[in-house]
């Protein structure tokens, strides 16, 4: 399945970072996943624990933002929030539009020991 | 910060933006000087299972071959079935299997370089893991993505899979010979499209009767 593989990447990365930082477990972690990333946070979330087992993140806790997205529409001249996946201007419907958020699959942040 | 279980020992938060998706881009960076390098263009082909992917690349073969030289990829979670159609269309393919994986990455492509793909080709055709959600994540160092929709799938299914639609370079609607026996709207399924994405090519075609073909092949020809 696709996000048991991310799930995969998401903990060699951790992995990763702490081994830089010379910690041996890490204990919560902090997603920002955004809806047009194309991953999905509840199968993400749900794959989560069994991934983890006999790593250095087991039984840690994994806290997701999902990150709505924000586009730049030309026409009003503005930033705006979009509700859902559609990248269209919500004021104006224009669909030339710039997307600034919403794409990202990011670890932000991370406690470790 | 003290440890919330024990109250003894420390433990540290650490803030950062670091990319899931970076090694993988990094690797498909290289893939894509490599192609620039050797002259190759190369083409990410991505739709639901049964689009019709296999079948118009059985069509390219022979209708490119007068303009250069061209290797395919293919990717399918198991069996050759789809490499050994192509080959026997008279393509010159590759099967990858991804056993666990739903959709083909860099890493899958690079070790392809040097190799299956040996340089010479003028154009690489990817043909991905039938799916709609996995391989609009995965760069492969492409220069260009095109989707497949065919017209038995409905007008909606952009909506579905906005991620994927989204970055395409061009839309490839299939099937449509089959036109007059089902309800599709087209232009519902083409208000869809420009939905998600208003930049993207569409070329309405049909790999069995041949209708619209030639746009295909122009369009390849131009990239
Ligand atoms: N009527 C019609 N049928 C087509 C056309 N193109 C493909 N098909 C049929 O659709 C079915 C699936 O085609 P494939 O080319 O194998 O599709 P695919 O996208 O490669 O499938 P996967 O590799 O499994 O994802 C086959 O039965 C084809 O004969 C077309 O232009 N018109
Ligand atoms: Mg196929
Ligand atoms: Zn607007």
């Amino acid at each position: 399945m696709h996000e048991f593989s991310l799930a995969v990447s998401v903990v060699e990365e951790a992995a990763d970072i702490l081994k830089k930082m010379g910690g041996k477990k890490v204990l919560a972690l902090t997603l920002d996943i955004g809806i047009l990333s194309g991953v999905s946070p509840e199968a993400l979330q749900f794959c989560f624990p069994e991934v983890i087992l006999g790593t250095c993140l087991e039984r840690c806790r994994l806290h997701i933002n999902q990150i709505p997205l924000l586009v730049y529409c030309p026409q009003c001249q503005r930033e705006e929030q979009v509700e859902g996946p559609f990248p269209l201007c919500p004021r104006c419907q224009e669909v030339k539009i710039e997307v600034r958020k919403g794409k990202e699959f990011n670890i932000t942040n991370m406690e470790i020991e | 910060m003290m440890c919330d279980e024990c109250g003894r020992h420390e433990t540290k938060i650490l803030s950062m933006e670091r990319n899931i998706f970076k090694k993988n881009s990094d690797l498909a960076e290289q893939n894509r000087l490599w192609f620039k390098a050797h002259g190759i263009r190369t083409i990410n082909m991505m739709s639901s299972p049964g689009s019709g992917k296999t079948t118009l690349l059985e069509k390219t073969t022979r209708a490119i071959q007068p303009f250069g030289k061209m290797s395919i990829l293919v990717g399918d979670v198991q069996t050759e079935i789809d490499a050994d159609r192509l080959r026997n269309a008279g393509a010159k393919a590759q099967q990858i299997n991804t056993w666990n994986g739903c959709h083909l990455d860099a890493a899958m492509i690079a070790r392809q370089l040097g190799n299956f793909v040996t340089g010479e080709e003028d154009l690489l055709m990817i043909e991905n893991v039938g799916n709609l959600v996995c391989p609009a994540a995965f760069d492969l160092g492409e220069q260009y993505k095109v989707a497949l929709l065919s017209i038995t799938e409905g007008e909606d299914k952009p909506l579905k899979y906005p991620a994927l639609f989204h970055q395409v370079d061009l839309i490839l609607i299939t099937k449509i010979d089959l036109e007059p026996f089902l309800s599709w709207n087209r232009e519902k399924a083409l208000e869809s499209l420009r939905r998600i994405n208003h930049k993207a090519h569409v070329i309405m075609l049909s790999a069995l009767s041949g209708m619209g073909m030639e746009a295909w092949v122009d369009w390849l020809k131009e990239k």
